[in-house]
C-alpha cells in the first residue's frame, strides 16, 4: 500500500440488539447486556418458535447531529425495507461522526460498499404475501428495490455520494469482506473516502426454519431460558442465535483524514481472505489459519503481537472448534478473545462489520466484554474473558468472520 | 361516482407525495408538474385500480396526465 494510503477508520454508526449508536452499544459492552427472548411465528396452523437476540425496533433519525434536510430526506423515504432503513440510519450516524456533513469533500472521491446479498427477506416477503392472489397490483417500486443495492443507492440519494457503489457478499463474511474491498478502493488510491455498510440481514420465516432444519441455529429446548442458548465456546454450545444489527465504517485514507485533521479510531492494517473450496457450510481450521495468517503478513505482523481476538465465535459445536484449532495453529495460544455474538447474537451478513465496530469500540475504551455464558471453555488455551469485562490495552486486534461456503477473511484492526 | 374517484386517487396521490396535501392537489395541473416521477405516477395507477379492484392493464391509462383526466378513463373502463 502506498505512504498515504493506509485505511482508518474516521466514522462509526451502529445498530444492535442491545444498544442504538456507537454511544449507547459501548455502554451495553461495556455492561454485558443482553436482550435474548424467543421470537414466535405462525405458518400452516402450526406454531415455530426460534430463540433470538431481540432486537429494538425504533431508531429514530432526529437524535442524530445532522442538518434536518438530511433527515428529513431520510425519512421520507417509500417503499424501503427495515433492513435498508437500518443501513441508512447507521451511514448517517457515521457521516455525521466523521464530519463529513460539511467537509465539502468532492462527491466522486467517495465510494460505497454494501455488505451483504438477500438481506431484505422479511420486508420482500411482506410484498408477496399480500400480492399472491392479486399480481396484477404489484407495487411497481418493488421493480428496483428487491435489489441489495437499494440501501447504498438511498444512501447515495442522501448523501449526494457520487463515487463508485455496489454491495459485496461472502455469506457471514459478508461485513469483513466489505471492510476488505473499502480497504482496496482506498489502497489503490481510486477513493479518498469508503463508507462500508452492513444493513440488517432481515429474515423471513423461510430462513429461521431453514438455518434451523441445517442444524446451525440453536433450538429451544425444554425448560431452557431464552438467556441460556447463546453459548459460544462453552461446552454447552449448541448452535448460533440469530440477533439483527446494522453497522457503518466510514474508512479514508491516512492522508485525507490528516489534511482535515480527523482523529482516528484506529487503523484498518491487514487482512486475509480465501476459500476452502468447498460448498456447504462445514468450516475449515486449515482455511482459518491461512486467512489470519495472510491477515498477520499483510500487516507485518507476528502473533505474538496481536492483543485481543474479536472471535467469529458463533456457538456453532463444529464452528467453535475449527476456530480454537485455527488460533493456536496461527500462534495465537493465551490469546485475549471473546465473541461479540455471545450479547448481541449473530448479524450474519452484518457481523463482521458490527464485530470490528466492537474491536474499535474496546479499543478505544481500554476493555474487553464479557463472553456472555462462557462457563465451561472448550479449550484453556485461549485467553477468555469470563463473566467480567476486563481493562485491556490493545495495540493491535484481529477480526475474524467466516462464511458458508468455505468463505475465510481476518482482518487486523490497529488502534 | 366521479367525486369519489377523484377524492380516492388525491387521497393516493398525497400518499405518494407527502409533499402534497389534499388542499394543495389541484385536478388539472399535471402529474410531473406537482413532482411526481414516472414510478410515482405507475405507482398511483396502481395504487387506484387495486383500491378500486379494477383490473385493467395500466397500459391503458398512458395517456391520463391529471387526477380529472385519469378519473375520466377509470370510469370509462368501469362502464366497458
Amino acid at each position: 500500500m502506498k505512504e498515504g494510503n493506509e485505511v482508518q477508520v474516521t466514522g462509526m454508526g451502529v445498530i444492535t440488539p442491545v444498544g442504538i449508536g456507537v454511544s449507547r452499544y459501548t455502554d451495553a459492552l461495556r455492561e454485558g447486556t443482553t436482550s435474548f427472548s424467543i421470537a414466535t411465528f405462525e405458518q400452516g396452523n402450526r406454531l415455530f418458535r426460534f430463540p433470538v437476540a431481540k432486537g429494538m425496533e425504533n431508531f429514530s433519525l432526529d437524535e442524530l447531529n445532522l442538518d434536518k434536510t438530511l433527515i428529513d430526506k431520510a425519512k421520507g423515504l417509500r417503499h424501503i425495507s427495515g433492513s435498508a432503513s437500518a443501513g441508512v440510519y447507521c451511514a448517517l450516524e457515521a457521516w455525521a461522526d466523521a464530519g463529513l456533513a460539511d467537509a465539502g469533500i468532492s462527491p466522486d472521491r467517495i465510494a460505497i460498499v454494501s455488505a451483504g446479498s438477500n438481506t431484505q427477506q422479511a420486508s420482500l416477503e411482506v410484498v408477496r404475501d399480500k400480492c399472491r392472489e392479486k399480481l396484477q397490483f404489484m407495487n411497481p417500486n418493488y421493480g428496483f428495490n428487491f435489489f441489495d443495492t437499494d440501501c447504498m443507492s438511498a444512501i447515495s440519494a442522501i448523501l449526494k455520494i457520487s463515487g463508485e457503489g455496489h454491495a459485496i457478499s461472502a455469506a457471514s463474511a459478508s461485513g469483513n469482506m466489505g471492510i476488505i474491498q473499502g480497504c482496496r478502493l482506498i489502497g489503490s488510491g481510486e477513493y479518498d473516502i469508503v463508507l462500508v455498510v452492513a444493513p440488517f440481514m432481515e429474515l423471513s420465516i423461510y430462513e429461521w426454519q431453514g438455518f434451523t432444519a441445517l442444524g446451525a441455529m440453536a433450538v429451544i429446548n425444554e425448560g431452557q431460558f431464552p438467556e441460556q442458548i447463546c453459548r459460544p465456546f462453552d461446552t454447552g454450545h449448541a448452535g448460533f442465535v440469530y440477533g439483527q444489527s446494522a453497522g457503518c465504517l466510514i474508512l479514508e485514507s491516512a492522508r485525507h483524514a490528516a489534511d482535515r485533521q480527523r482523529k482516528a479510531y484506529g487503523t484498518i492494517a491487514g487482512y486475509g481472505a480465501n476459500l476452502d473450496a468447498s460448498r456447504g457450510p462445514e468450516p475449515a481450521a486449515a482455511g482459518e489459519e491461512k486467512a489470519m495468517k495472510a491477515a498477520l503478513k499483510s500487516a507485518g505482523l507476528t502473533a505474538a503481537q496481536i492483543d485481543y481476538v474479536n472471535t467469529h465465535g458463533t456457538a456453532s459445536l463444529a464452528g467453535d472448534k475449527a476456530e480454537v484449532a485455527a488460533l493456536l495453529a496461527v500462534g495465537l495460544e493465551g490469546v485475549s478473545a471473546n465473541s461479540t455474538k455471545s450479547l448481541i447474537g449473530h448479524a450474519l451478513s452484518a457481523a463482521g462489520l458490527v464485530e470490528a465496530i466492537s474491536c474499535l469500540i474496546q479499543m478505544k475504551e481500554g476493555f474487553l466484554h464479557v463472553n456472555n455464558n462462557l462457563t465451561n471453555p472448550i479449550s484453556s488455551q485461549i485467553n477468555w474473558v469470563r463473566e467480567k469485562a476486563v481493562s485491556a490495552d490493545i495495540s493491535y486486534a484481529v477480526n475474524n468472520s467466516f462464511g458458508f461456503g468455505g468463505i475465510n477473511t481476518s482482518i487486523i484492526i490497529k488502534r | 361516482m366521479k367525486e369519489q374517484i377523484v377524492k380516492l386517487i388525491v387521497g393516493n396521490l398525497v400518499e405518494i407525495i407527502p409533499e402534497l396535501s389534499e388542499g394543495s392537489v389541484s385536478l388539472d395541473e399535471t402529474f410531473v408538474d406537482m413532482g411526481a416521477n414516472s414510478i410515482d405516477r405507475a405507482e398511483l395507477i396502481m395504487l387506484t385500480l387495486e383500491r378500486l379492484d379494477l383490473e385493467v392493464s395500466r397500459i391503458e391509462f398512458v395517456s391520463a396526465q391529471t387526477v380529472n383526466e385519469l378519473a375520466d378513463l377509470i370510469i370509462q373502463k368501469q362502464q366497458r
